[in-house]
């Protein structure tokens, strides 16, 4: 994902997620690469 | 107004990044549509050109300022076209400028044939553009088949420029049909009408449009397309043909589908409304306003389910009037569950309404929550919408 994806569109979507569910709770795993959605998967 | 002309992307980004003040977002500027706010103009019209067109593939790549006339005119040549029929908003409205590729995907533009094969958003295969801070991005590719990470395609088609400026539109295209063939079924007031539209719609001829016209025999006899090979055609026609005589007279006609995208027969019209609902609602409808004093013409298309309603000059309004007619429309279409858009008026220049349907305390959050990721300083197209 992170090669056919630039950092600010894989930024735009986790946005998208954020909106949905700011607390990440519905399968934070999914979707996103692990290590690019790590700082908001820990708080 | 002063209007900005970016010549390429780079151009553009910057605009945007460095803009002290809210940007009007436009292509040709042929549908002004809702009321934006905005005090300088952003014209994506300079950025024009097709990028690829494989007609195999059938797919087609765009800068978004090109003009549909181009698009169509190359597409013409290898006997394809735009299968969703983008209206043309320029009679109806009294524009002038040229309609370019990213205003109908912007607008999810989308014509009689949608009923059919879909919206301009389902023919969208990717989309670039320039979020409210200037940053290039990009979804979607040039295949059907793209799946990982979120759909932003979808979400972009049809939000008016409020959340980022198109630069770049993947289209996937179809070919023409060979030939094409319309009943008029004469049918008795507006309950056959929707009800023979309905029926029209439950057999498997795979009709591509089902409308009635303004201007034709009252504005209710029912229209429908029927598109394909030659020999499918007249098949498809005389079994329809013997499907619906009880309907009404059924005869061939010259094809009334330009006017009926177009609205060519609504220029001058005072006040006209976009109506979306489902079809076995439009009744209801039309029972509500047909009990007002207000004398309202109407048109409809995609079944039932798209009715234009028009307020024409002589039956035209003081602007209270209209206002109050405006609410009791849009809330009419809250309690039957659809939208009503107010695509223009003349007597209601100097007031302001909200022009699209109010949504839900609940889906409006959401929409300004996205609103905000895509665009943090509120620069795009304010007002536009909401």
């Amino acid at each position: 994902m992170e090669n056919q994806y630039s950092a600010g569109d894989l930024e735009i979507q986790m946005a998208i997620k954020d909106v949905f569910d700011p607390s990440w709770l519905l399968n934070p795993a999914k979707v996103f690469p692990l290590a690019v959605s790590q700082s908001r998967t820990a708080a | 107004m002063e209007i900005h002309h970016p010549q390429n992307v780079a151009e553009l980004c910057d605009i945007i990044a460095a803009a002290p003040q809210p940007l009007s977002v436009l292509g040709g500027g042929t549908r002004p549509i809702g009321q934006s706010s905005a005090r300088c103009g952003l014209s994506t019209d300079l950025m024009s050109g097709i990028v690829t067109y494989e007609p195999g593939a059938m797919t087609l790549v765009a800068k978004s300022g090109t003009s549909v006339a181009e698009i169509e005119a190359a597409l013409d040549l290898e006997n394809q076209c735009l299968a969703f029929e983008p209206m043309d908003h320029r009679d109806l409205l009294g524009t002038q400028g040229i309609p370019t590729l990213g205003g109908i995907i912007a607008a999810n533009v989308s014509g009689p044939r949608r009923i059919q094969v879909g919206a301009a958003r389902d023919f969208t295969l990717g989309v670039s553009f320039v979020d409210g801070a200037g940053q290039l991005l990009k979804n979607g590719g040039r295949v059907m088949k793209n799946v990982t990470g979120y759909d932003l395609v979808k979400l972009l088609v049809g939000s008016w420029g409020t959340l980022g400026v198109l630069t770049e539109v993947s289209l996937k295209v179809l070919p023409k049909a060979e030939t094409e063939s319309t009943l008029r079924i004469a049918t008795q007031g507006w309950e056959k009408a929707v009800e023979c539209m309905s029926a029209v719609l439950r057999t498997p001829y795979d009709v591509s449009g089902v409308g009635t016209v303004l201007n034709v025999n009252g504005g209710k006899d029912v229209m429908i397309r029927i598109e394909g090979f030659v020999a499918s055609v007249r098949y498809r026609v005389s079994q329809l043909t013997q499907r619906l005589v009880h309907f009404g007279d059924i005869t061939e006609i010259e094809s009334p589908w330009h006017e009926m995208r177009n609205l060519t027969a609504w220029k001058s019209m005072d006040t006209v409304w976009r109506v979306s609902l489902r079809p076995t609602n439009s009744l209801k409808l039309l029972k509500v306003l047909e009990a007002s004093d207000i004398k309202l013409q109407y048109q409809m298309d995609w079944g039932g389910g798209l009715i234009w309603l028009g307020l024409d000059d002589e039956n035209k309004q003081r602007a209270e009037n209209t206002a109050t007619l405006h609410a009791i429309i849009q809330e009419q279409l809250t309690a039957l569950g659809g939208h009503a858009t107010l695509m223009k008026s003349a007597s209601l220049t100097d007031m302001l309404v909200p022009s699209f349907q109010p949504q839900t305390p609940t889906l409006n959050k959401l929409m300004v929550d996205l609103r905000h990721k895509f665009d943090p300083r509120g620069i795009l197209n304010p007002g536009r919408m909401y």
